[in-house]
């Protein structure tokens, strides 16, 4: 790893020196411009990063502020990166942006002449991007899409009024973190309600137990969000009306209305270090005419057992493939290559109700 | 209980993947080599990677006796052998082996379809494969009629129009056909049972990632599209080389020959593939509609000049990578006086106002220097009035489209050297899938098997598609079983083939790349 201050005249000369006689390939396949703005989200989104950049070399200008610090400051610094090894192994430049909350409005001419002309930008926010005042509005009409991760949303009703209006009025692609995330748990249950009458059976809820991992002893403040998600989505997909949200031992319960059934959807946290905090365990369908679904994670396996029974019939168990859109390649080409999803704006409808009032 | 049908599922996203109906998929051959080679290496990864309806069931038939548990070890053994990523996961594979079966029975006893059928209704019930059936044709080619007819007397193959609520389809394997005449009769024999939408003939090299970006690299980019015509482009040259000989497959390829085997089938998808026009949508049928007017616009080559326009070779003893190589007749199962080409290259010319004038050059051969196949875009020269000293004839731009191995493209510009002279040398830019992608590309078999499941035959050859193909080169077949090569062996093995084959692209003043 080669370090520079990249403040100075002299970077260009720098970032060649740096990789001349190393027998480097140097590759950026695309922009990625990361901003964090507090320690704990700056870990999150390196570890983002590093999924990334360990299969899609790029340019990554990282800044990093701190709300909660009052002192003043402004560092820079540029590294040369390398992945693979022997003739496999390249590199690539990773700029290092750590600024003082005041002196955050310099930080957009920074990244500016450092992107990458004809590469997609992309933006990867550890914040609710509907709150970004100084940077996201300076850098997003360059940016190809802007990928978030909405762990930090502080008030889910809010923030799905304004994501809407942002979608509706920037013309800008804005991925979610964690509905990408939720994506193996919506095609498991697609696959699972495959045929109309599983279909009327889960329109006939009676009760949906969705657990996900989480500290039942100490709560995750956000932990819940992909179950929150999973279960609206199903709401807007399948038209459920919401009528209350509360919660209950500071676990979420949600009343819903189904043609003249009411459901109830439950968010469980469960205490396991098998899964990403927040990843969805299991999904429990209890119906109005005893009919019982049960689709839960397999311990060390990707895949999820599904057992079905209705009062005529019991099924098989069997298995279904959990793709692991927590990591890797798959959550990579979901958030930079899947377009805006139609899906994700009529979960984000089903959000924007205020029903949720104080509750999350 | 009978479900309902769903005509669409809410749940769904019109982004997503299309999700494969449950199906039992039964294999013919199922103890040949491209069983345990492909086909089940192809089958584990896609239920790996989750891909495989969850209501799935596969089921070997063959003419040996074995039980399930010897099949499933046996498959078990060629998974962990030949699959692309290993080693093979235990957990999985406790509950995908208890979905693979054995059914043992001549392909020509009713007795045994009958059983077959009793067998499949068992698993329908055991798994909720819901009557939907796949049948690979993994055997010699004799047996697609005996077998396509046994399955339709036996109501294993359902009338897709009056058939709604499952369906039946059958991959069959190549040759599609020995030549024209057999074609049609192969043709004409299935059709009784089988109609066009339930038929998926295979051809692998459709499967591979390289061969399906060519569309995106052709109507994804303005920049190839515009200049892809016969105002900027000199030649095509498409070659497909191997450095190994025939090997164990001595019997196979005396009966096929070079022609049939690669450049009748492969090869022509290639090039229709690059000379097609675009097509009005990325349906099938759309593509394969343009596909059949590229090959329904090549010049039939004259029989009076074959030599001008086809060249044949058979490799002599040589040496390839440094270590002698026995030549073709001295093969196993081979003729010593053999006639069957095991070289051919082409010149042909595609009549149409996109290609007119534009030569295809097309080259396969065996105990060639190395295994290469790629497809070359031979631009004209510019106008050399600036740097004519620097640049050479053959410094021409080239658009080269690497098939394998190193999947990829490249394009060759030309460029200063650094300093107060102006040399000028040719450049690449090179992209390489594996490198900038980082992920290893799926087998063109899993491409294949699972775009059957889901119904959808784009990467299928359709039967015009095969019948123009043969009604090409059939002409050639005979001509040449009907002449004696006089100078077989023409070609050292682990050289690039014959001198004829030099001579019929030099005449017009161009060479062969060398690869």
């Amino acid at each position: 790893m080669v370090t520079h201050n990249f403040e100075d005249d002299e970077l260009q000369e720098n970032l060649t020196v740096a990789v001349e006689g190393q027998n480097l390939i140097k590759a950026s396949l695309f922009n990625m411009i990361v901003i964090a703005d507090s320690v704990q989200r700056a870990l999150h989104c390196q570890e983002l990063v590093r999924l990334v950049t360990e299969k899609f070399p790029c340019r990554v200008i990282f800044v990093q502020s701190d709300e909660s610090s009052q002192a003043d400051f402004f560092h820079t610094e540029h590294t040369l990166q390398s992945i693979g090894t022997g003739t496999n192994r390249v590199c690539f430049d990773q700029f290092i942006i750590e600024s003082s909350i005041n002196q955050l409005h310099k930080v957009p001419f920074l990244i500016l002449p450092n992107i990458m002309p004809d590469l997609p930008v992309y933006i990867l926010l550890g914040h609710d991007p509907t709150l970004d005042r100084v940077i996201l509005p300076q850098l997003q009409k360059d940016a190809n899409r802007v990928i978030f991760d909405a762990e930090s949303i502080d008030n889910v009703q809010r923030f799905s009024e304004r994501m809407l209006a942002a979608i509706h009025d920037k013309h800008t692609d804005f991925i979610d973190v964690n509905w990408a995330r939720t994506k193996a748990w919506r095609e498991v249950l697609a696959r699972v309600f495959n045929d109309r009458d599983k279909l009327d059976r889960l329109d006939q809820s009676k009760l949906i137990q969705i657990s996900f991992a989480g500290r039942t002893i100490q709560p995750q403040p956000k932990n819940e969000i992909q179950a929150i998600y999973l279960q609206a989505w199903l709401a807007s997909q399948l038209g459920w009306n919401l009528l209350n949200v509360e919660k209950e031992d500071g676990f979420l319960r949600l009343s819903y209305r189904a043609g003249q059934m009411p459901i109830t959807v439950s968010l469980v946290p469960k205490d396991t270090d098998a899964l990403e905090p927040g990843a969805v365990f299991s999904v429990e369908v209890m119906t109005h005419n005893d009919s019982h679904f049960l689709i839960s994670h397999e311990r060390e396996r990707q895949h999820v057992a599904v057992h079905s029974s209705t009062t005529e019939r019991c099924e098989m168990p069997y298995t279904l493939f959990l793709s692991n859109f927590q990591r890797g390649t798959a959550l990579v080409n979901e958030i930079f290559y899947q377009p805006l999803s139609e899906h994700y704006q009529g979960m984000l409808q089903a959000l924007n109700h205020a029903a949720w009032g104080q509750s999350l | 209980m009978m479900t309902k049908p769903l005509i669409s599922n809410p749940l769904e996203e019109s982004t997503a993947s299309k999700i494969a109906e449950p199906c039992v998929l039964v294999i013919f051959g199922a103890t040949g080599d491209l069983t345990a080679r492909k086909l089940l290496p192809a089958i584990y990864n896609l239920k790996r990677e989750g891909q495989l309806p969850s209501h799935f069931a596969c089921v070997g038939f063959a003419r040996r006796p074995k039980s399930h548990e010897q099949f499933r070890t046996e498959m078990y053994d060629a998974i962990n052998k030949y699959s692309r990523v290993k080693p093979i996961d235990q957990k999985l594979w406790s509950t995908f082996s208890e979905q693979i079966f054995y059914h043992m029975s001549e392909f020509d006893n009713d007795a045994g379809y009958k059983n077959l059928d009793n067998f499949l209704q068992e698993i329908d019930a055991k798994f909720g494969t819901k009557g939907n059936r796949i049948f690979y044709l993994s055997t010699p080619p004799s047996y697609f009629e005996t077998i396509i007819q046994k399955l339709g007397a036996h109501g294993l193959i359902y009338n897709s129009e009056k058939t709604h609520n499952k369906w039946s389809r059958v991959i069959v394997e190549k040759p599609f056909g020995h030549d024209l005449e057999t074609a049609y009769e192969l043709q004409r024999s299935i059709s009784e049972y089988l109609k066009e939408d339930q038929i998926y003939r295979i051809d692998h090299w459709l499967g591979k990632e390289t061969v399906q970006n060519l569309l995106v690299m052709r109507f994804g980019n303005a920049i190839f599209e515009s200049t892809w015509n016969n105002r900027y482009i000199d030649s095509v040259q498409i070659t497909v080389s191997e450095d190994i000989g025939v090997g164990t497959r001595g019997k196979f390829w005396e009966e096929a020959g070079m022609l049939r085997d690669i450049v009748q089938n492969h090869m022509m998808q290639l090039l229709s593939l690059v000379a097609m026009e675009p097509p009005v949508d990325i349906k099938a049928d759309s593509i394969r509609d343009e596909k059949v007017k590229v090959l329904h616009s090549i010049r039939p080559i004259p029989l009076q000049q074959l030599d001008q326009f086809a060249i044949r070779g058979q490799y002599g003893p040589g040496f390839v990578n440094g270590e002698p190589a026995k030549g073709y007749r001295q093969e196993d199962n081979v003729n010593e006086s053999s006639i069957v080409e095991s070289y051919v290259a082409l010149q042909l010319f595609i009549d149409n106002w996109r290609w007119a004038g534009v030569p295809f050059y097309l080259r396969a051969g065996k105990r060639l220097p190395k295994k290469a196949t790629e497809i070359a875009v031979i631009f004209k020269q510019a106008p050399g009035v600036l740097f004519n000293r620097s640049c050479r004839r053959d410094d021409a731009n080239v658009l080269v489209i690497r098939i394998q191995p190193d999947e990829g493209i490249a394009l060759r510009i030309n460029s200063k050297v650094p300093g107060i002279n102006n040399p000028i040398q040719p450049v690449r830019m090179d992209f390489r899938y594996g490198s900038y992608f980082g992920v290893a590309p799926p087998e063109a078999y899993e491409r294949l098997i699972i775009d059957c499941v889901l119904g959808d035959s784009t990467l299928f050859a359709r039967e015009d598609e095969v019948l123009t193909s043969w009604k090409l080169f059939t002409p050639i077949l005979e001509r040449w079983q009907e002449v004696r090569p006089h100078d077989f062996p023409n070609y050292p093995a682990g050289t690039w083939g014959p001198l004829a084959a030099d001579q019929l692209i030099q005449r017009s003043g161009r060479h062969w790349r060398f690869l």
